[in-house]
């Protein structure tokens, strides 16, 4: 596949999708030092949908969500953002598609501390300079359950709190896709059962699509999606996962 | 050692910021080797030549010095001959000079103009053939190179570079001023002289100087050696022997003592008054290394935790930072020393360019370079203890979950503060008004701002967080701005000197205009910024741009740091104001006392270098057509009781009219020869009422009783404690040259005619003008300013000190946010909004400290002010321009040392940024 120029391949309606890559390839360093982080990836995102990444440590799962979400630039290949491609795209332009367009939550420090919990999750409105939509905001807010913490600093909330705001943040600006970043990494089970249920619960009830790197078969559950990628290829497509199928696939990618 | 490699890794780990850091040592140790270096090349320079010229001559006769006043005595020329019939006597060199004028020898150009580019001094002196044979071969003695040296009356020698400058060649004719008017020489000889010190020389023989000079008869200083096979101490016994009592011979050694004696002193005044801005500058980089280290320590709190965790000791930690501290010590102070012979040269050659600096070598004694190394490395390490000793303190499991050292900290940094404010405050208060000897009052003012500004800087801590908050709001911060802009334009117009009339002036204009028109822009920046921000989610606060409300948040999240960092630029703006506001009053209170003390509409007198005329002209002024009262004024010393004081004579019967004394009791009438006026202070101080006789000693040694004929209260114009009629000083003095001369213009007369003419008598005595009223504050207000223009650009190096500090910690607060701006630039903020951020953030900082600046600047003035008698300074006056200058500069050095950590932060890779 890797060998396959972009444009010679056949184009499918990307009409569902919400952000596709079109033989993604990505290499660090030169010469000997040269590492193959994506040999070659071709993928879409379909609207609507909660789908997990999953791969062993090195595989290259960070590196195609990074490249997704216009954080990083592929050595070759394409990426869109719905229908926006985004290789040509500046810097500036590059900034404001992240923030119009793409939310993003991370695996720690999701937060600037010196901002309090409602200006935090307005950040990228604000740096907008747009008002964005209040009721939309008020009803996230709501519904992660920080409607008594607005005033709250990141560092007079737990963990768990601080990893809602961060959702809550991704989801202020409506974006086209949200990805995360082993978002509920840093958590314990309990916590992070109750952001992945509210991951899940803003893709199905409010419609949004969420990409997430996840190393964890429990995490991948919540998802309606799994894609296993190993050696910088996806290898396996997991419909409706279920902690024990991705458990199994991952067994036997390591066999 | 373990330590010792835990050091050097860090300051390898941080090299960056360190050296930030150790350039602000470089900078403070800098300028303090540089005063040392620039002071010792000097004296170098000199004693070498003092001492080359002293090994030639083996004895010296001078008059004897007088224990006070300012006569210019001489020695009847009679006693060269019995000198001259000694046989122990070989050279006899007698020679005559003018010591109490400035331009006594000015060359005319074609057009009868006055060649003097560099202006004053000319020197003039006798000099004879032999005098120019001795030093032949000797470069650092004057070596003739053309011609030959002058004979007789018609003939002048000049140095090389006053010859270069007139384009003039042997045998050329001359036109000079002289006392007697225009006259013409031939060129006969240039020599050119090692070291002129900015002057210009003019030399004729002997017999002819006693003439030019109008000193017939008489010789200033004879220099003399042995005869062949006699003893100089043999020769001085036998020379003394035949001096009479106004004379006295010395030795070799004491002669070149004698030669020294004033440059020394000039050379030790010049290098307390460099160290003194360079312990400014000093005292300002401590600050800096105090709060670099203070973050480091703050940033480092993880891994400190980690090596407490794992057996460190507190006392462990402390050291590491020490040496870390001692280590960026040595790097910056010997790079300090380099840096030094730059300073030196800067300062030197600033010197130059104002006119009249000699050339020098540059020496470095071993001196130097170990106060230097003392100051530099002790300055760290001292400022470094504070954040180590913090840093023991914290305790591992703390400081692993990355916390800081507990908030504890502040109520003690204010309590702390109040004291040290408190004890500064009183030693200022004791400085100004109680204590009296010169020393005592300069220890105790210096000591007490010290105090007093890490008084102000700690408790700054308690209003930074408000203060930036409301400087950040960005209506408040570009009205400001767009203010601020405007005021310096109208007031550079209004108040100030307007459009630059010279050179130096333009120097200071076309910055400030620059400076005026950016904030302006600037202003408006922010508030269009703003203005398409709004507030999105009604979060009240200040609404605004992000950008600028994440500064401001920025500036305020650690109100420490903000609080050290603003100290630092604080402290220089504080200084300029001080300076700034009380020039500002001595300008209002010498409008006051001329609007208030003096009646005069023309003032004569030597303009440049307040040297004394002769009393023709004040004749020539009594005849002008129109004229009113005429007085001239001398001033020198007397002696009543013990004590030296200044004295003043006047024509009372028409000075009285001229200026206001403010009599109090008595009257200011004719004074004759018995009659005395005496300022109010004095009076009280020896129990003097009219009426009474006080014994007043003149420099003729004679002692007269003199009768208290008034008491007067004003003595802004005079200066003088004592005020006699001129009839009286004639008496006792041999020099008769007036200092001063005031006159009134006859009602009705044309008051623009009458000071032409006055300036047409005047044209004829070298440097002696007539000003107006308005011409004569003009010039006095120029030369304060002058001053203050000087005392600003030795306060621009604490300044720039300041301004380095503000980079370090915009840097360091740059990378401690690193994973922040990741995140930002992750979310949606564009490079120009965050360049932005971290732009609003310094200026928030820098006009945070330019304020409070300001404001201790201000107040420190008014008590200076009010501490200084009225009759010296009774008006307090605000330096608008400089003052609103200040803080535009501030915020200039804010978006300007923001520049590299914002394009840097900007530059950052998202994702390396946010997995930092």
């Amino acid at each position: 596949m890797s060998s396959v120029a972009p444009e010679q391949m056949p184009t499918p309606s990307t009409d569902g999708l919400a952000a596709h890559c079109i033989g993604a390839i990505k290499i660090y360093g030169k010469g000997d030092t040269e590492v193959h982080a994506l040999r070659g990836i071709t993928i879409g995102f379909p609207k609507g949908q909660f789908t997990s990444i999953m791969g062993p440590s090195g595989s290259g799962k960070s590196t195609l969500m990074q490249t997704m979400a216009g954080l990083d630039r592929l050595t070759s290949g394409e990426t869109f953002i719905g229908d926006t491609p985004i290789s040509s795209l500046n810097d500036k332009q590059l900034t404001i598609l992240r923030r119009q367009k793409i939310g993003f939550i991370f695996q720690a420090f999701n937060l600037i501390p010196t901002l309090n919990t409602r200006e935090n999750i307005t950040l990228p409105l604000d740096l907008a300079g747009t008002k964005g939509d209040t009721s939309w905001i008020d009803q996230v807010i709501e519904t992660v359950g920080l409607a008594d913490r607005q005033t709250h600093r990141p560092n007079e909330l737990s963990g768990g709190q601080q990893q809602r705001v961060a959702v809550a943040r991704a989801l202020a600006s409506r974006p086209d896709i949200i990805f995360g970043d082993e978002p509920t990494g840093n958590l314990d089970s309990k916590t992070s059962a109750e952001i992945l249920s509210f991951m899940q619960q803003a893709v199905k009830e409010l419609g949004q699509t969420i990409v997430m790197v996840t190393h964890d078969p429990r995490s991948a559950s919540y998802t309606d999606h799994a894609l296993m990628l190993t050696d910088g290829q996806i290898t396996q497509e997991i419909p409706n996962p279920t902690t024990d199928s991705v458990y199994q696939a991952i067994q036997s990618l390591e066999n | 050692m373990t330590l010792l490699k835990l050091s050097a890794r860090n300051i390898r780990a941080n090299i960056l910021r360190l050296l930030l850091t150790a350039v602000a040592i470089t900078a403070g140790v800098g300028f303090v080797s540089g005063s040392f270096i620039l002071a010792d090349s000097l004296s170098d320079t000199f004693t070498g030549i003092f001492e080359n010229a002293g090994a030639q001559t083996d004895a010296r006769v001078t008059v004897v010095e007088p224990e006070f006043g300012f006569d210019e005595l001489t020695l009847s020329d009679s006693i060269v001959a019995d000198i001259e019939a000694l046989p122990e006597t070989g050279r006899v060199s007698p020679s005559v000079t003018i010591t109490d004028q400035f331009t006594p020898f000015v060359a005319l150009d074609e057009d009868g103009e006055e060649v003097l580019p560099a202006g004053p001094p000319i020197i003039t002196f006798s000099l004879e053939a032999e005098d120019a044979e001795r030093f032949e071969g000797d470069e650092n003695q004057p070596q003739l190179i053309a011609g030959a040296t002058p004979v007789g009356i018609t003939q002048v020698a000049l140095d090389s570079t006053y010859a270069e400058i007139l384009g003039a060649e042997v045998g050329d004719q001359l036109d000079f001023i002289t006392p007697d008017g225009n006259a013409t020489f031939e060129l006969a000889g240039i020599i050119e002289f090692p070291v002129t010190g900015g002057a210009y020389f003019v030399m004729f023989d002997f017999e002819s100087a006693q003439t030019l000079y109008g000193k017939e008869g008489l010789v200033d200083s004879i220099e003399l050696t042995a005869a062949p096979g006699t003893d100089a101490d043999d020769m001085i016994a036998a020379v003394a022997d035949v001096l009479p009592e106004e004379a006295e011979v010395i030795d070799q050694t004491a002669l070149i003592e004698q030669d020294l004696e004033g440059f020394n002193s000039f050379i030790s005044i010049f290098r307390n008054l460099l160290l003194a801005f360079a312990g400014i500058a000093l005292f300002v980089s401590l600050f800096i290394i105090y709060n670099t280290f203070a973050i480091l320590v703050n940033q480092r709190l993880h891994e400190i935790g980690m090596l407490r965790a794992i057996g460190a000791t507190s006392s462990q930690v402390r050291w590491a930072i020490v040496v870390e501290a001692f280590l960026v010590g040595v790097i910056g102070s010997i790079a300090g020393i380099v840096a030094g012979l730059g300073v030196s040269n800067l300062i030197k050659g600033g010197f130059q360019a104002a006119g009249g600096f000699p050339e020098t070598g540059t020496v470095l004694t071993s001196t130097t370079v170990i106060i230097s190394l003392i100051v530099g490395i002790g300055a760290t390490t001292l400022s470094a203890l504070g954040p180590a000793f913090l840093a023991s303190r914290v305790s591992p499991v703390a400081a692993i979950r990355g916390e800081g050292p507990s908030k504890r900290g502040t109520r003690r940094r204010v309590t702390g503060g109040v004291i040290t404010l408190g004890i500064g405050l009183v030693l200022l208060a004791l400085g100004l008004f109680v204590f009296s000897s010169v020393s005592g009052v300069l220890t105790a003012l210096a000591i007490g701002a010290i105090l007093m500004f890490i008084g102000v800087a700690l408790l700054s801590v308690l209003f930074a967080e408000p203060a930036v908050s409301t400087l950040g709001k960005p209506a408040i911060l570009g009205g400001l701005l767009i203010f601020l802009g405007l005021a310096l334009f109208v007031l550079t117009f209004t108040v100030g000197r307007g459009a630059p009339d010279s050179f130096f002036t333009a120097v200071v204009f076309i910055p400030k205009m620059i400076i005026a028109l950016f904030s302006v822009i600037v202003g408006l920046s922010i508030i269009a910024t703003n203005s398409r921000g709004g507030d999105p989610v009604g979060l009240g606060g200040s609404g605004g741009s992000m950008e600028g409300r994440l500064a401001k948040l920025n500036a305020a999240r650690s109100p420490q740091r903000t609080a050290a960092t603003a100290t630092a630029l604080m402290i220089g703006i504080a200084l300029i104001s001080t300076v700034g506001t009380v020039g500002e009053s001595i300008k209002a209170s010498f409008s006051d006392s001329l609007e208030g003390g003096v009646q005069a509409d023309l003032f004569i007198f030597d303009v440049e270098t307040q040297s004394s005329f002769s009393p023709d002209l004040a004749a020539e002024v009594r005849a002008v057509d129109g004229i009113g009262s005429v007085s001239s004024f001398r001033f020198n010393e007397v002696k009543v009781g013990d004590d030296v004081e200044s004295v003043a004579s006047f024509d009372s019967e028409t000075g009285t009219s001229l200026i206001n004394f403010g009599v109090t009791d008595g009257e200011a009438r004719e004074l004759g020869t018995s009659g005395v006026l005496i300022f109010e202070e004095e009076a009280e101080e020896r129990n003097l009422a009219v009426g009474d006789t006080v014994a007043v000693q003149f420099v003729s040694q004679e002692t007269i009783d003199l009768e208290v004929v008034g008491i007067f209260d004003d003595n802004s114009v005079l200066n003088s404690p004592i005020v006699i009629d001129n009839e009286l000083y004639d008496m006792h003095h041999e020099s008769l040259n007036d200092d001063f001369i005031g006159a009134s213009i006859a009602e009705g007369a044309d008051a623009e005619a009458v000071q032409a003419a006055v300036a047409a008598a005047a044209a004829e005595f070298s440097g002696v003008e007539a000003q107006n009223n308005e011409e004569f504050r003009a010039d006095q207000e120029g030369q304060i300013d002058g001053l203050i223009t000087l005392i600003n650009f030795m306060l621009s190096f604490a300044l720039f000190v300041a301004f380095l500090g503000v980079i370090n910690t915009i840097v360091l607060s740059v990378v401690e946010r690193t994973r922040e701006i990741g995140l930002l630039r992750a979310v949606g903020t564009t490079r120009k909004q965050l360049r932005a951020m971290i732009r609003w953030e310094a200026v928030i900082v820098c006009m945070f400290g330019a304020v409070i600046g300001i404001v201790v600047g201000v107040v420190f003035a008014f008590a200076a002010v009010s501490a200084i008698p009225d009759d010296i300074i009774g008006t307090f006056a605000f330096p608008y321009e400089t003052l609103v200058f200040g803080i535009l500069i501030a915020a200039v050095a804010g978006v300007a040392a923001a520049l590299f950590p914002a394009a840097s932060a900007a530059k950052k890779d998202v994702l390396t940024a946010i997995n930092s």
